[in-house]
């Protein structure tokens, strides 16, 4: 099949009936969930993972795809409205967005952030189509030297980007692996660290680990402080930015979505860091510099696009390497494990619905995003004031039901209750927990692929280096590591992702 | 600020050295063929490595600037989230026997009344309504599977 093939056989399965209907609820729950605050696509699609088995699997992660861009979407609308982020990645948004509502310019903010997604999601829609298949075929020849080296190389970039200090990064990542052995050893099947219970027995799922870690732990910090929130009161009419707003904004938005879409390709990026680095490309390409955080609408436009496009980039090492570059696509290949699907080079294949499936959908719900926020932001904007003790009790049990629906298992909750605590301490003391989450999620395929090489190289250590894909990635970790210098100029260019991101 | 993460460092090095203890008495193999131990010991040694540098650069004083000398829970109400935890904990533990609904409906009062204080009216209705629908939406129609208890509810 050549890729316009592909693309109508795609858009023959997103547009069923009831994959349409899929795309539509992950975009309107991932809006929803967008919009309010303490509650991020990555709880969400953990909580929505045991539903999900009920739907084929296409549809399951059409819709948990729909969730996470459609939380950017969400987003933004408080960040405009209100100058709270309802996610991280739309903390940029508020700089500028926020300004321009106090203009009285509300309406053309969350226009041009809509449509800037929009046409952002299409460029990162349009990159995964071209990029993935030949990524695919190379990386069908990777034996498992080849995904250990990609694998050490991915670690040193999640720890490497992390926000705040490396070494806590590191250890968060060592405990990461180590949460990771739990359970029955891959190979010889021999119960570690199970003390005889049989929930531990099963390894530690990765859905009480990321619900403590991102739903309920985010819980106990909103209650322990009393949340506040006043919706700016602006005149929300006028949606459709002006003729001048669409020639200042037509270039960020195709910068931020290119940017957006390279950069979520690599490990521990996610979608956060490349609206930074848009926000302070567009402050330096700008002939006035200094309207940036005064309500601009290249600050807008160009973070949006970028976040927007992030999520398709980062669903490239999934599909093509199975491999995921960040915890939104660690719950993601969750969700297609649980079905059976082996996310990876072999998934277009065996699995062309799936494949072509999803990537069409996101295209789909791009244009559903697009339709549902333009008319609706009233709405969503009067869910904003639904009040925190009436909304926390609610996300509190959406958590319950979903840990407990995984397996019927109450001990599950109580899992889910210590990470809890351990987010919540976390948190406060300044440790991260994307590194522990990823770590955790790509410790089983690296110690699987470590020993299954020495296995096949009977022994021999310097395996790693005899291929040359495996060795050009750890050399290119040592580099990371070791030199400094990149680190400045990083540090440099993405400095105010560092504090923003925790 | 400092003590803190001083004793959460501290605590990062025991637990290293117990899961080192631990990996111990699992099959190490050797380093050309791994046993089940082999991993879990080094990187239980390697958080015991890490933490210390990080007890280390404690000792030199270098602590991120971002970081508040203030209490980190000064002038937060921390006993909510004890609460909670509690609640949900005895949530899990009664589930099976007490069944979804009166199980959620007890925690979803508690919750309005004692967390962020609502009229008990509201509160009442509110876990009536939210544990009703939350059945409804997910035991019977989206048919996930929700303990009965004893009393078949």
């Amino acid at each position: 099949m050549d890729l316009f093939q592909c693309i109508y056989y795609g858009f023959s399965v997103s547009l069923e009936l009831g994959n349409l209907f899929a795309c539509f609820m992950g975009v309107f729950i991932g809006t929803l969930i967008g919009v309010l605050p303490g509650l991020g696509p990555v709880a969400t699609m953990s909580i929505l993972l045991p539903i999900s088995f009920k739907m084929s699997a296409t549809s399951a992660i059409i819709m948990m795809a729909g969730i996470f861009y459609g939380a950017m979407y969400g987003g933004s609308t408080t960040s405009i409205l209100v100058n709270i982020p309802g996610e991280a990645a739309s903390v940029v948004t508020c700089l500028d967005g926020y300004q321009m509502a106090r203009q009285g310019r509300a309406g053309p903010a969350l226009g041009i952030s809509a449509f800037g997604s929009f046409i952002a999601g299409t460029i990162g829609v349009l990159g995964l189509m071209v990029l993935a298949p030949p990524l695919a075929a190379v990386a069908l020849k990777f034996g498992p030297p080849e995904i250990f080296g990609i694998l050490i190389l991915s670690f040193t970039m999640v720890t490497y980007l992390a926000s705040g200090s490396k070494l806590k990064a590191v250890a968060m990542a060592i405990l990461g692996l180590i949460l990771g052995t739990v359970g029955l050893d891959p190979i010889v099947v021999t119960p570690r660290f199970a003390y005889g219970s049989i929930t531990l027995m099963d390894g530690i799922g990765l859905a009480p680990l990321v619900m403590g870690l991102f739903g309920v732990s985010e819980v106990f910090l909103n209650i322990e402080k009393t949340v506040k929130q006043e919706v700016f009161q602006t005149d929300l009419k006028g949606l459709l930015p002006s003729k001048q707003d669409w020639k200042d904004s037509g270039k960020p938005i195709v910068r931020g979505g290119l940017l957006g879409f390279l950069l979520g390709i690599l490990p521990g990026i996610g979608a956060i860091i490349p609206t930074f680095i848009s926000y302070a490309l567009e402050k330096r390409l700008s002939k006035h510099p200094e309207k940036f955080g005064k309500g601009t609408i290249e600050g807008v436009a160009g973070p949006e696009a970028a976040n927007n496009a992030a999520t398709a980039g980062s669903m490239v090492p999934l599909l093509t390497l199975g491999i995921p570059p960040n915890v939104v696509m660690a719950v993601l290949m969750g969700a297609f494990l649980t079905h059976g699907v082996q996310p990876g080079p072999l998934l277009m294949k065996e699995h062309p619905e799936i494949f072509w499936g999803v990537i069409t959908s996101m295209y789909t719900g791009n244009a559903l995003l697009l339709l549902l926020n333009l008319p609706l932001i009233g709405i969503w904007v009067k869910l904003l004031k639904v009040p925190y003790g009436i909304l926390f009790p609610l996300i509190l049990l959406f958590c319950l039901i979903g840990v407990f629906s995984v397996a019927g298992n109450a001990w599950d909750i109580v899992v889910m209750l210590a990470f809890a605590v351990i987010g919540y301490l976390m948190k406060k003391f300044d440790y991260e927990p994307a590194p522990l989450v990823l770590a955790f999620v790509l410790g089983r395929m690296a110690e699987e692929s470590i020993r299954q090489s020495l296995v096949l190289s009977r022994g021999d250590l310097l395996v790693f280096f005899k291929h040359p894909i495996s060795c050009v990635s750890i050399v290119l970790a040592f580099i990371l590591i070791l030199s400094p210098l990149v680190r400045d100029l990083l540090k440099k260019a993405i400095g105010g992702a560092r504090r923003a991101e925790g | 600020m400092k003590r803190y993460q001083i004793s959460c460092a501290l605590f990062l090095v025991l637990f290293g050295i117990f899961i080192c203890w631990e990996a111990r008495k699992l099959d190490m193999g050797r380093v050309v063929k791994p046993g089940p131990g082999f991993l879990p010991f080094w990187l239980g040694l390697a958080l015991i490595i890490v933490s210390l540098a990080l007890l280390f650069n404690y000792g030199r004083k270098k602590i991120d600037p971002s970081l508040s000398s203030q209490d980190l829970w000064k002038g937060l109400h921390w006993e909510k989230v004890l609460y909670s935890l509690v609640a949900l904990l005895l949530y899990a533990l009664f589930l099976e026997t007490l069944g979804y609904i009166l199980a959620t409906f007890l925690l979803m009062v508690f919750f309005f009344r004692a967390i962020e204080p609502q009229r008990w009216f509201v509160a009442i209705s509110g876990a009536v309504v939210t544990s009703f629908i939350t059945y409804a939406l997910f035991k019977l129609w989206l048919q996930v599977q929700l303990p009965v208890g004893l009393w078949g509810m």
